[in-house]
């Protein structure tokens, strides 16, 4: 009796995700982007992402309020919001999707040195997208510390930029999401 | 003639696109609630109060459920009184810890919309000011 609690207990100390549902959460995450060209650099973050990933099942999201980013200059956020992402009509921008390889993080105790592939729908501009993410989520204290950065093309999400500002505009806009998550009480 | 056209092409559209944001401590606040009824009424209506309160600068009191820091400093505050649903502040202008005391405050900021739906993992709803500015009574 005491040899079968013992072999419960150690193999509970290496299985410390185990089958129940955990949920991890925070509506402080931070999402920035970044377009360099040579005639301008443009660059706005949004400190209110929000972001919840289930590791019992892979399922992760995150979401943020489009009119939310702030930038430096007033003027390039009315633009930003009016003239492109036209967000009274579409005011968020979302990720919903799954972590692909989440045994093999599991196994190697979500460290820094495994990559999450995140694959799962992003919506911008009311524009939805099949993508996939190359994400660090690596364990930190009690929760989770989730980091990625991906391009995006604005005509993929039919974001158009009239030609008097395309050389002023990214093809590709590098977008970073930086996530301290907590267990969801 | 021609200076002063290149003046208008050239000038004008520089200084309006180097301006910065006014300053929230002081602009006028279009509307005055509660934390949790600016809250319920996106809960309520998300589409009427989307046209009311987005882009309008909105006081909103209520109590604090979490104050955020950077460097000693508070740029961040959530107002609640339950744990889902919640207004969410950040500064234009990071406060001294000592600006805040008592467990409510009274902030005004510009309403950037509400983020919540039933078919996502992320739980209740919160409406997001930007740009706020404590107001102290």
């Amino acid at each position: 009796m005491k040899k079968l609690l013992f072999t419960l207990l150690l193999s509970q100390s290496f299985v410390p995700f185990a089958d129940a549902q955990e949920r991890y959460f925070t509506r402080e995450g931070e999402v920035s982007f970044f377009s360099a060209t040579p005639v301008e650099n443009i660059e706005a973050d949004n400190k209110k992402l929000q972001s919840v990933i289930d590791i019992s099942s892979g399922a992760f999201e995150f979401a943020a309020l489009v009119k939310s980013f702030e930038f430096e200059k007033a003027l390039m956020e009315e633009h930003f919001n009016e003239n492109y992402m036209e967000s009274n009509t579409y005011p968020k921008a979302t990720f919903r999707g799954k972590i692909q390889n989440l045994e093999e993080l599991k196994a190697k105790g979500f460290s820094s040195s495994a990559t999450a592939m995140a694959k799962g729908v992003m919506t911008i501009h009311g524009v939805e997208q099949e993508v996939e993410l190359p994400t660090h989520l690596v364990k930190d204290g009690d929760g989770f510390k989730v980091t990625c950065t991906f391009n995006v093309k604005p005509q993929d999400y039919k974001i158009a930029i009239p030609n008097a500002v395309q050389d002023k505009i990214a093809k590709e806009i590098e977008v970073t999401v930086d996530a301290a998550l907590n267990p969801m009480k | 003639m021609k200076n002063i056209l290149h003046f208008v092409l050239f000038a004008v559209p520089f200084v309006l696109l180097s301006c910065g944001h006014s300053e929230m401590a002081d602009e006028e606040a279009a509307y005055a609630v509660s934390g949790d009824e600016i809250v319920q009424a996106f809960l309520d209506n998300e589409q009427e109060s989307s046209a009311k309160y987005i882009d309008q600068i909105i006081q909103v009191s209520g109590p604090i459920m979490e104050l955020s820091k950077e460097n000693g400093q508070v740029t961040a505050v959530m107002i609640s009184s339950d744990e889902y649903n919640i207004v969410s502040c950040t500064f234009q202008h990071p406060l001294s810890p000592d600006d805040i005391s008592g467990d409510q405050i009274t902030v005004k900021g510009v309403c950037s919309g509400f983020l919540g739906d039933a078919s996502s993992m992320i739980p209740g709803g919160t409406v997001e000011l930007k740009r706020s500015s404590l107001v102290t009574q």
